[in-house]
């Protein structure tokens, strides 16, 4: 079962495309004979992420007929509503909004985070700062509990690596930022990472433009998933001054250069069912479908603990042909994908197409 | 100087949103709560008309303006004019807004889409500040518009019958003065003066569809800092709030930016409950 569907709201692309990725991931799977020899059946939760439409979605279809696994198409909302129900009722929770709740294995061993890892994310910035000789870094945060975050484990992961940090939180309201920009730039950083989704991205862009600032910028998944950045002019700003310095952070696979084989299958798939909106990074239930394909069937069972084991073998989470990531490293310990610290990468703003960066023309 | 430009820039757009509030409530005593969706149709009309249709800059005026003067007609029609008490025009002006806000979405998507400025939007440098030619004429505009409303009210016969009707209704209607035809006029133009806000806005903000819940709020502190029915305080008031914003975010970080913003407003109703340019109304019993 997956919580998705939407008619508008400001998460429509990101819904939509997370729930065509589900189904794409169904299509490969029953295509590789499903899970034992049973086909999959997925069932869609029209719910527009609304956590307690989701959670009364999820209360009917177990009274009707329980189903054996639960993904999430946006945020972690909905993760944080169902994953009680989920846990009582014995169902697999992949979860791509990486919500608290679903990563405490010691307490409900049936739920799995699907996204990378916080620190991961981070640690992917520092290949770019030793190859790059930078020591000064600049931290450019928002006040979302996400943005919070991010800025806070960047804080931390640098100072802990020997740079110097310094680090400014804006209000994700806010209409300008020549404030924020002028404190950081008074501290001279040689580098500038930065967290920030829709038009706070502009914001800092047109912030650093003003102030005539010639610095190094290095955005988060987030700036990645701003069309902003991807969307030539006069809608978007790839091409232009604005983005000269900027580099955006990108899972490989999103990068059409350095994507795998799997990856390019997933985007096959998924085209023939839709656009995809938005990058790769939206598409993890493919992933979470194929996942729970391949644990299944080394399982040789349906049986939720059985799935949850499986999903711990290095032969399951390597060889699922999972997208988005190649490999789902989990540990008995810890439900959050171990990815390997280069699973991140930079690469300059380009036009995004079938949710990938890097294309020719 | 680039703080007190960018204070100063960010003030007039709340200025503007506190000029809407004003007409409305100079003329009808309500508050228009959807006066800030109102400009953000008019940003995403000024997209439409200089991206996706690559019309001149005179036309995207005019149909911004006449698009919203329209829509703020029909609110007057359907949110206002049914109601009868003031408060109960609160929920039906916020309703409206959010009808707005969705319409917006259905239509235009919930992502920043760039609103060219026909001037430019070369950096220009003004007594050593760094400054866009948009956030230049945003502060002229908002301080043109507010002189350009004072004269009007003062000099011309619908001007004066505004002032009239907002002191004394029963009062204007004795008089002869049509006070809801005036009403809906003042919604009507209040539009029209949106639609133009809204191009203008645009290029600064983005059009994006939480535009309106950003500026509604600090528009109305706007308001509340400069005094309700002034639009001189309205003006001042949009400044104040623009540059205390900018002021502290730089020195005490954003996290102590709104709270500061409402500091002040209380600091400015404990002194002058009016607010700094409001009018205490007494009448002998």
């Amino acid at each position: 079962m997956i919580s998705g569907g939407s008619d508008a709201g400001p998460f429509t692309d990101q819904l939509v495309t997370g729930v065509i990725a589900a189904r794409a991931g169904v299509k490969v799977a029953n295509d590789n004979g499903g899970i034992n020899g049973r086909k999959i059946e997925l069932i869609e939760s029209p719910d527009n992420a609304d956590p307690q439409k989701a959670l009364a979605n999820l209360r009917a279809q177990i009274a009707k007929d329980k189903p054996d696994a639960y993904l999430v198409a946006s945020g972690s909302n909905v993760s944080a509503a169902v994953a009680g129900l989920l846990q009582q009722n014995d169902i697999i929770f992949l979860d791509s909004g990486n919500s608290a709740d679903t990563n405490k294995p010691d307490t409900n061993p049936l739920a799995f985070h699907l996204a990378a890892p916080f620190r991961n994310v981070v640690e992917g910035y520092l290949p770019e700062f030793e190859a790059n000789g930078y020591k000064r870094i600049g931290i450019l945060n928002g006040n979302s509990a996400y943005a919070k975050q991010f800025g806070a484990t960047a804080e931390e992961l640098f100072k802990q690596k020997g740079y110097e940090v310094y680090r400014v939180e804006y209000d994700s309201a806010a209409l300008d930022m020549t404030a924020e920009i002028s404190a950081l730039q008074a501290w001279n950083p040689e580098v500038v990472v930065f967290n920030a989704y829709g038009a706070p991205v502009g914001y800092v862009l047109q912030g650093i433009s003003k102030l005539g600032w010639d610095v190094p910028l290095l955005g988060d998944t987030s700036v990645t998933s701003t069309p902003l950045v991807t969307t030539l002019p006069p809608d978007g700003l790839v091409g232009t001054p604005e983005v000269a310095n900027l580099k955006i952070e990108v899972t490989r696979s999103v990068n059409v250069k350095t994507a795998n084989a799997d990856t390019m299958k997933a985007i096959e798939a998924m085209k023939a069912l839709g656009e995809i909106k938005g990058s790769l990074n939206n598409c993890l239930n493919y992933d979470a479908v194929l996942l729970l394909a391949a644990a299944g069937n080394y399982a040789k069972s349906t049986d939720p603990y059985k799935i949850a084991e499986a999903l711990l073998k290095p032969e399951v989470y390597e060889n699922a042909g999972t997208a988005v990531y190649p490999t789902y490293p989990y540990k008995a310990d810890d439900h959050q994908p171990q990815l390997p610290v280069d699973t991140h990468t930079f690469v300059p703003p380009s036009v995004v197409k079938d949710g990938q960066l890097g294309h020719d023309s | 100087m680039t703080l007190v430009y960018a204070g100063l820039s960010l003030g007039a757009v709340y200025a503007l949103v506190a000029i809407g509030y004003n007409i409305v409530y100079i003329a009808s005593h309500s508050f228009n709560f959807a006066q800030a969706q109102l400009m953000m149709i008019g940003a995403f009309v000024a997209y439409a008309g200089f991206v996706t249709l690559g019309l001149p800059a005179v036309i995207v005026i005019a149909m911004a303006m006449a698009a919203v003067m329209l829509l703020s007609a029909v609110e007057e029609r359907i949110a206002v004019r049914p109601v009868a008490d003031h408060q109960t025009q609160l929920i039906t002006t916020l309703g409206f807004g959010t009808v707005l806000t969705g319409v917006a979405q259905l239509i235009w998507g919930t992502q920043p889409l760039q609103v060219p400025f026909p001037l430019g939007s070369k950096v220009l440098t003004i007594l050593g500040g760094r400054v866009f030619p948009v956030e230049v004429a945003l502060v002229l505009f908002a301080v043109l518009l507010v002189v350009a409303i004072n004269l009007y009210t003062r000099r011309r016969m619908n001007g004066l019958a505004v002032i009239a009707m907002s002191q004394d209704e029963e009062a204007a209607t004795l008089r002869g003065i049509n006070v809801r035809k005036l009403a809906f006029a003042a919604f009507a133009v209040t539009g029209l003066l949106s639609g133009l806000m809204g191009v203008l806005i645009g290029p600064k903000t983005y059009a994006v569809t939480t535009l309106g819940a950003a500026l509604a709020l600090k528009g109305f502190v706007a308001l509340a800092i400069g005094g309700f029915g002034s639009m001189y305080g309205g003006l001042i008031g949009g400044f104040v709030v623009g540059l205390v914003e900018q002021y502290v975010t730089r020195y005490f970080g954003s996290e102590f930016s709104t709270l500061s913003v409402f500091v002040v407003l209380l600091l400015v109703l404990l002194i002058r409950p009016t607010g700094l340019f409001g009018r205490v109304q007494e009448r002998m019993v």
